[in-house]
């Protein structure tokens, strides 16, 4: 025969191939067996598994690199439903997706108490969240604590949960500390920023926490340590030849071996400084400056001639302090540095070493490790490993024993050395790898390592999460890769993959937070802007058309307390909305003195010779005529006001537009002297018929060009009322009134001679009317809700039937009050106004918009005041001017969102101007 | 089904059995060759064989008007169907969207309206081989140097023959096509060489190239910002090595197969990071393709035989155009250019000082540094995922990061291996062929298993397709 003609070689092909057969099939060791599958499931399957190539078989076809096109490019695209089979049935458990927990339910997702922006930003990865499969997986609280019956009495997060729960009471003056030590995942601070953040915004921020020296020789980002000099001697504990009987859980060594060194932190925010150090014999010492100018030497020599130790050092560092400089002298050894604000609120320390593992952990020296983690005083520590352990478990490099007593070894130093912190293991994040043929397939092991740290989690009395769920199960690893998630490698996350990691981990913490405690006030504070569709359609038809090129003017009146008088945020609002849809002219500016507040929007205000200024919130009788801002600047004889809009803006010659002056014409009383750009307006013709009582009276002057004044002056024998003015273009654009009066309430507003301030509002013809009261109401102890809810509705209805406008209800920020004691506390009838304002806004039609849950919610106050720059004021009730901006920011957003989904709903339909 | 394995080893055997079998007579033999390459292209997807049909259709009505035409005039303009229907084939497949890209990016702010939607054209595997091979042949059959007599089925199976299809080496006619025709032989020597060339194929793909990628270069190349300068740099130099051993490894494979069935396949590397000097360098690596670029486009512009400003225009224009061709993406084109500089610059410096009869040690020393230095430098932009991540990881190379330690044990192994088989004589690799062959059969076997072993235990990181898979 020709093929045996072909003598030697196909002699040696058929005996290689028997030879390769029969040590595969023969009772030998796995590791001496060419085709170890063949060994691992009925013959014929695995022999024909082995023979057909895998796009033939069933299995997903190589995938080269780049766009090339092979029968598996375009399965790629398509989110596998099920695993492929693969040659070895012990990888089948990890690569079949295991039935997942279920969405929970109560109470909630744990999206609530997040700040307007951070929703929006949650809900985008919400929405990525579903398109590839991950699930909201409950932390497993296990017991840290039974009682002599068996029953559990303190759950694996208690310390943590209970920490938490002093912050929000305002009950607790120390920061509640996480210690998250982890591997790679943890060490570009991509999974746990997003934690921090949110955790901060919920309940306070109270610093940086741990940071590195300098970056360790392969970290990434700067983010979590000190710029250092480049001479720094960097050990760390994965090292082959790692830093022994020095380090603790920092994990790193940066040793000033080649002459001085330095490292400078931008301390901005934080008051307390600590470092971590070696002391040791004949050790040299740290200067720290601030801002360039020395603070304070600390001398890192140790008290014991023979023995090195942890040893810390805090100092404190002024208000204001920008970057803080460490400069060594002599040889030292660091391991890092605490910052702190000094204030109640979360701080999240992370160490993440490359290649961290639980046996690297374990490196540490005992003592070092429990010195620096009693030092810390954590209430939660958590442990992130096992991605590593999993990688050598599938490359046969350790046993599940090895990777079980690690881990186990790990919690229970946690549990002794800070027997008072809760702690928590999450479980390997799933991988890939590409087998023999190019195919990218689930690496096997992680899922039997997630089982043995549940497992061990419950044993020690940790909390356990299972991120490996929570992702997606198996195969998840590979869907992350297609949807640009994951890196090549296959093990490690993208930013925005980390992100939906930290994500996904974060709402797991808050919904076990929030299950272990009772809210302190039972309100029903939604989140989002509610009822837009209905309440906004005309409105956002009339923007359609207006961004569609429509020569439109779209006028937007917003009436309320302190919070619009204060114009920062309305400026904001404004400055959002003419950006995109066209500015028309400043609006409504009530009569008054100087104000630095109006001067961002080029408004400037000046009062000549003796003014009063008349407030309508200050006790005044009811039925009386004001201002729209219920404002009203009373003249005596020969006094001057001055208004100048749009004062540094550019000449703009061909711009026309009209000039109003509200005043109050008085009977008998002669009319002031009108002065529009300097140039003095012919008197008024009399009335038709003589006044017999005070009349609002709108004088409107044609304008041309972009910066306008206008003076009043009273006449020599009598006074004057000025209530405001207001400038507009014939711009097509958008108008926003910020209609604020301190201290107002609706029932103020209410108070006002009704006539006289509808038609004033019907001059200003707004298409939507921005209500935002209930900020002072909340401060008034036993409010009436009922009253508010009646009254408060009638005056919306009645202002909406004189100006045809709609309307859009603000609930009240979240007003906190403080005790004697320093403790603060909701305002007194915060709970009632925020149950009665969204019920209000459905009576009269109006959509609806809580400001108290765009912060945060419950206590948000508390976190703002505390935020670096802060966001809410000391005295509890208002915001700082970045607050504002913050606010307005989370409300245009809200606005223009609702406006494009309106846009894409349905179909413009004419609307008659007002 | 990629050469390096199970299924192709097995796929191999089988065609090894029933090619033998029917080996003395035309057809079968012709049939089971051509019906095993389409079978083993169609284990990739099918759908491109009706592209490559249609190619091959027009090539070989081109091929037969040429042999008939007795009109220089008809013949160049068949040749020029031929080569202008094959670069279509390369342009709409492989370039179109890169066009797009480009000319989005230049026209759209002038207001010029450009496609804003992706072709979405995913390229068939081999492409950019076959077309140069379809080149080759009906540019050798115009030059008079191939025939044009072979058959429509000796055509289609000469550009889908399954040992070079997916990343070659590019056969020219007279190394291939002419031997169909031919009752084939193997004698014992040239069979158990090419065993060991597959074996030796094997061991430097799956051992030493993808221990060196998995368990380096992809992870620093991925993030360069989370490792050392050092480690940057010890990845850069370990994709250097690992894209020699991943395609010499497939390219030993390819010869060692093709020698199995009796076709002998041109070298493609000669140990190029030896090289003393670039232009040197370009001839030792990927010589299948340099020698291609020689005598279908260097040549043609006039090669060595202008002024010397236009032989540099010409070294420009082949490097440019060569590294274009590794794929639809301006750095390519960029990597091609750097080395087109280098060549200028080694060719201007040739003619200023003359070459060297017999240079000394440290010169060899230092021109082979320098060679491999540049190669390696250019080897970044050529594995970075774009131009940015190229500078990010230049930049992540200069900063002087401190550290080492993410170069594990087995890489660092690895990496000397690599290193000292590219630098053993060859000798060492022909002693070794030579003994393998003359081991009995069973002892063979045995090696042969062994190695399999072996390679099973050392290539225990993730095994990845051929670099040049994607080109």
């Amino acid at each position: 025969m020709d093929f045996l003609k072909a003598r030697s070689t196909g002699l040696t092909l058929i005996l290689t191939v028997a030879l390769a057969l029969g040590l595969s099939l023969a009772p030998v060791p796995d590791a001496l067996r060419p085709l170890p599958s063949l060994q691992q499931g009925p013959l014929p399957e695995k022999l024909v598994a082995l023979v057909l190539p895998t796009s033939l078989s069933g299995g997903r076809a190589t995938r080269p690199p780049g766009e090339v096109m092979t029968a598996g490019a375009g399965a790629a695209k398509r989110p596998p439903v099920e695993t492929e089979e693969v040659e070895e049935p012990a990888d089948a458990g990890a690569l079949v997706a295991e039935p997942l927990p279920a969405v929970p339910t109560t109470p909630g997702i744990g999206l609530e108490e997040l700040s307007a922006p951070t929703l929006a930003r949650a809900k985008d990865l919400e929405a990525l969240r579903e398109r590839m499969g991950s699930q909201h997986v409950d932390i497993e609280l296990n017991c840290r604590k039974a009682g002599p019956d068996g029953n559990c009495l303190e759950d694996g997060l208690a310390p943590y949960t209970r920490a938490l729960a002093e912050l929000r009471e305002d009950a607790r003056r120390t920061p509640v500390r996480v210690v998250h030590l982890g591997d790679s995942l943890v060490a570009s601070d991509h999974i746990t920023d997003l934690v921090r953040d949110r955790l901060q915004e919920r309940f306070g921020a109270g610093g940086k926490g741990f940071l590195f020296i300098t970056r360790p020789a392969s970290a990434g980002r700067w983010t979590r340590s000190g710029r250092g000099s480049d001479g720094w001697e960097i050990e760390r504990l994965v090292d082959s030849k790692w830093p022994r009987d020095r380090v603790g859980w920092t994990g790193v060594a940066f040793s000033s071996e080649k002459g001085s060194q330095s490292t400078r932190y931008d301390v901005e925010g934080s008051r307390v400084a600590e470092l971590f150090f070696l002391a040791q014999p004949a050790s040299g010492s740290v200067q720290f400056s601030v801002d360039g100018k020395p603070l304070q030497r600390i001398h890192t020599r140790g008290f014991s001639k023979n023995k090195s130790e942890a040893a810390f050092a805090r100092v404190t560092l002024p208000q204001g302090a920008k970057s803080l400089t460490l400069t060594t002298s002599g040889k030292v050894e660091l391991h890092g540095m605490t910052l702190e604000s000094g204030t109640p609120g979360v701080v999240y320390d992370t160490v993440g070493l490359l290649g961290g593992m639980a046996e690297v952990y374990l490196r540490a020296q005992p003592a070092a490790f429990r010195a620096q983690l009693r030092q810390r005083k954590p209430s939660l520590v958590v442990m992130m490993v096992g991605g590593n352990e999993a990688f050598f478990y599938s490359r046969d490099r350790t046993t599940l024993d090895e990777v079980r007593a690690q881990i186990k070894e790990l919690m229970s130093r946690v549990r002794t050395n800070v027997p008072n912190a809760a702690c928590l293991l999450m479980a390997p994040i799933d991988a890939g790898v590409r087998t023999m043929s190019g195919e990218v397939v689930s690496r096997r092991g992680t899922q039997e390592i997630g089982d043995i740290y549940r497992e061990e989690a419950r044993a020690a009395g940790c909390a356990f999460w299972d991120a490996y769920a929570a992702m997606g199960g198996g195969g998840s690893a590979l869907r992350w890769l297609e949807e640009g998630l994951m890196l090549d490698d296959l093990v490690h996350p993208r930013a925005r993959g980390s992100d939906l990691l930290g994500h996904l981990f974060d709402l797991s913490l808050q919904r076990a937070f929030a299950k272990s405690r009772a809210p302190l006030v039972a309100v029903v504070d939604p989140t989002g802007l509610q009822n837009a569709d209905t309440a906004l359609a005309r409105t956002f038809d009339k923007l359609k058309r207006r961004e569609a090129g429509e020569a439109l003017r779209v006028g937007v009146a917003q009436l309320g307390g302190s919070h619009t008088a204060s114009h920062y945020f309305t400026d904001a609002v404004r400055e959002v909305l003419t950006k995109r849809f066209g500015a028309a002219g400043r609006g409504f500016i009530a009569a008054g003195k100087a104000s630095p507040r109006l001067e961002p929007a080029g408004v400037t205000r000046a009062l000549e010779g003796d003014w009063t200024i008349e407030d309508a919130a200050k006790d005044a009788p009811p039925g009386e005529l004001w201002g729209l801002t219920g404002i009203r600047a009373v003249g005596s004889p020969g006094a001057k006001l001055r208004i100048q809009f749009c004062k540094d803006c550019p000449e703009a010659k061909e711009t026309s537009g009209r000039l109003d002056l509200y005043a109050l014409d008085v009977p008998d009383v002669r009319a002031p002297d009108i002065t529009i750009d300097g140039e003095l307006l012919p008197p008024d013709a009399p009335p038709p018929e003589p006044l017999t009582e005070p009349t609002v009276r709108i004088r409107s002057f044609p304008v041309t060009g972009a910066s306008h004044t206008v003076e009043v002056t009273a006449p020599k024998d009598g006074n004057v009322t000025v209530l405001g003015a207001s400038l507009e273009y014939d711009t097509p654009g958008v108008v926003y009134d910020a209609l604020g009066l301190p201290g107002a309430t609706a029932s103020a507003l209410g108070a006002m001679d009704a006539a006289a301030v509808d038609a004033q509002l019907a001059s200003r013809r707004p298409d939507l009317l921005v209500f935002w009261y209930g900020t002072n109401e909340a401060g008034r102890p036993g409010l009436d809700a009922s009253a508010l809810r009646r009254d408060y509705t009638a005056m919306l209805t009645r202002l909406r039937k004189a100006t045809n406008a709609e309307c859009l209800v603000m609930g009240p920020t979240d007003r906190l009050t403080q005790d004697a004691n320093g403790r603060w506390s909701e305002a007194p009838s915060l709970a009632s106004v925020l149950n009665t304002l969204p019920q209000v806004a459905k009576d009269a039609g109006c959509a609806y918009w809580s400001t108290r849950a765009a912060m945060g919610g419950e206590r948000a106050m508390l976190r703002w005041q505390r935020a670096q720059p802060a966001l809410g004021h000391a005295d509890g009730v208002h915001l700082t001017p970045e607050g504002y901006a913050r606010l307005a920011g989370a409300f245009s957003r809200e606005l223009l969102t609702a406006y494009e989904a309106h846009k894409k709903a349905g179909p413009t339909s004419r609307v008659e101007d007002n | 089904m990629l050469s390096h394995s199970v299924q192709y080893l097995v796929f191999v055997i089988a065609v090894f059995a029933l090619y033998w079998a029917v080996h003395r007579h035309y057809w079968p033999r012709i049939g089971v060759l051509l019906v095993a390459s389409l079978f083993f292209y169609a284990a990739f997807t099918p759908f491109p064989i009706l592209i490559f049909l249609v190619g091959v259709t027009v090539d070989h009505l081109c091929v037969k008007g040429m042999g008939r035409a007795q009109s220089q005039g008809v013949r160049k303009a068949l040749v020029t169907v031929s080569v202008v229907s094959n670069l279509g084939l390369l342009a709409g497949f492989k370039y179109l969207e890169m066009m797009r890209q480009t000319l989005l990016s230049l026209l759209a702010p002038w207001g010029i309206e450009v496609r804003a939607e992706p072709f979405n054209l995913l390229m068939p595997v081999g492409l950019s081989f076959f077309v140069f091979q379809a080149i080759s042949y009906t540019v050798d059959v115009y030059r008079g140097k191939a025939s044009a007599e072979h058959s429509f089925i000796e055509h289609l199976l000469y550009l889908l023959f399954f040992p070079r299809v997916v990343s070659g080496p590019i056969v020219r006619a007279s190394e291939l096509m002419v031997h169909f025709r031919q009752t084939p032989s193997l004698t014992p020597e040239a069979g158990g060489h090419a065993l060991f060339r597959i074996a030796v194929g094997l061991v430097k793909k799956l051992v030493i190239a993808d221990v060196l990628g998995a368990g380096l270069v992809d992870p620093v190349f991925a993030a360069p910002e989370k490792y050392a300068s050092a480690e940057c740099i010890v990845a850069a130099v370990a994709y250097t090595f690992e894209l020699y051993y991943d395609f010499s490894g497939y390219s030993d494979i390819a010869i060692g197969v093709a020698a199995l069935f009796g076709f002998k396949f041109p070298e493609n590397f000669n140990r190029p990071y030896l090289a003393k000097n670039i232009g040197e360098f370009w001839n030792r690596w990927h010589l299948s393709l340099s020698t291609w670029l020689r005598d279908y486009l260097y040549r043609p512009l006039g090669g060595n035989r202008v002024s010397k400003p236009r032989v540099l225009f010409n070294l420009m224009t082949v490097m440019v155009l060569g590294g274009l061709w590794h794929g639809a993406d301006w750095r390519f084109a960029v990597w091609g250019a750097v080395h087109g500089v280098a060549l200028c610059v080694s060719r201007c410096w040739e003619w200023s000082v003359g070459k060297p009869e017999s240079p000394g040690i440290p010169r060899v020393a230092v021109g082979m540094l320098t060679t491999f230095t540049i190669v390696v430098l250019t080897r970044v932009v050529f594995r970075a995922a774009d131009m940015a991540h190229a500078g990010e990881f230049y930049e992540r190379m200069m900063a002087g990061v401190p550290g080492i330690a993410n170069v594990s044990p087995l890489v660092w192994g690895m990496l000397a291996a690599a290193v000292f088989f590219h630098a053993v004589p060859m000798k060492l690799y022909t002693v070794s062929s030579d003994l393998f062959v003359r081991m009995p059969v069973p002892v063979r076997a045995a090696v042969l298993v062994v190695l399999g072993l072996g390679i099973r235990h050392l290539s225990a990181v993730e095994t990845r397709p051929y670099v040049y898979l994607q080109f």
